[in-house]
């Protein structure tokens, strides 16, 4: 059974070919992550699963569409966030949009290691929670696959420039709450 | 400590059975073609029936478009004479009517013959 670690290459030779190990394998890399991101965004575990599901099913059905095998990861939170972006338009389309453009200025920021005591946990949770889900999206991204800004920008379908700006202020929140400054 | 990656996976791993159910399902549906994918090995298991209907097909039209071009409405439309003709003879034939019913009418009717009374009368008085 092929089994993927963080630094082996990806099977998506093989699944294209339609290897079902290879599917599996891949599958299996990508559930959990994918998964906390989309719960992370719409907050329900029923529609979550269901919205998991769709992206690996269309994933397999559109596989002759993406370009270079090394992008299959990005490709796939982008199947998933499309189908996040719907389900949010069904539910709340007079509240917040994915696709929501700011106008933040385009900073770049710098790598920050964020490391996260037991204690700062919740509050950590809390300030995701609070961000609007083009921030939450950006950063979960970020943190969660560490994709890069260019990444995320094919991901989300937003310009670099508005994901570095997005990715500055989120990380700026917590910066903030990890180092005890005031909000 | 932990990586907010860290957190937030740990957060969700009691999810992960039925995350092995939702990729148990998604690969069953690998073995099962789409419409499309099932639409199209039907038709290309029907290519041949559907090469040679359309070839008959084509063969109908050349040949209408053959039999068309020495049809006799096409032949008879081919020997009409010119509308300037057509017009000519007309004309001509209007004033031949109108020549026809322009005849003077006719003179005294012709006196008709007597009664049989009164030629009888005429004979018996001779």
């Amino acid at each position: 059974m092929l089994v993927v670690t963080e630094h082996e290459q990806l099977p998506v030779r093989e699944a294209r070919a339609g290897d079902a190990e290879a599917w599996n394998a891949l599958f299996k890399r990508y559930q959990l992550p994918l998964y906390t991101y989309v719960f992370e965004l719409i907050h329900h575990e029923q529609a979550s699963l269901d919205i998991v599901q769709e992206s690996f099913i269309n994933a397999a059905r559109h596989i002759g569409t993406l370009r270079e095998d090394d992008k299959f990861g990005s490709w796939l939170f982008g199947i998933a966030h499309q189908k996040c972006a719907q389900h949010w338009r069904k539910q709340r389309p007079e509240v917040f949009s994915l696709d929501e453009h700011d106008d933040f200025p385009d900073t770049a920021s710098g790598p920050v290691e964020v490391l996260i005591s037991q204690e700062q946990e919740a509050e950590f949770m809390k300030i995701l929670d609070h961000l609007t889900p083009p921030h939450r999206s950006v950063l979960l991204l970020h943190f969660v696959e560490d994709f890069s800004i260019e990444e995320i920008a094919a991901i989300t379908g937003a310009r670099p420039g508005t994901v570095k700006s997005r990715l500055h202020y989120a990380k700026n929140a917590l910066r903030q709450l990890l180092t005890g400054e005031s909000l | 400590m932990k990586t907010p990656k860290e957190l937030l996976l740990q957060r969700h791993q009691a999810i992960e059975p039925k995350l092995n159910a939702v990729r148990q399902k998604a690969l069953a549906t690998l073995d099962r073609p789409s419409v499309a994918q099932s639409w199209r090995e039907f038709v290309f298991s029907m290519r041949w029936h559907l090469a040679g209907v359309s070839a008959i097909w084509m063969a109908v039209l050349l040949l209408n478009l053959n039999s068309a071009d020495g049809s006799p409405t096409t032949m008879a439309r081919d020997k009409m004479p010119p509308a300037k003709v057509l017009f000519a003879a007309l004309l001509e034939n209007r004033r031949e009517l109108l020549e026809l019913t322009e005849m003077p009418p006719a003179s005294e009717p012709a006196p008709l013959p007597p009664r049989r009374s009164e030629r009888q009368t005429a004979f018996e008085m001779a």
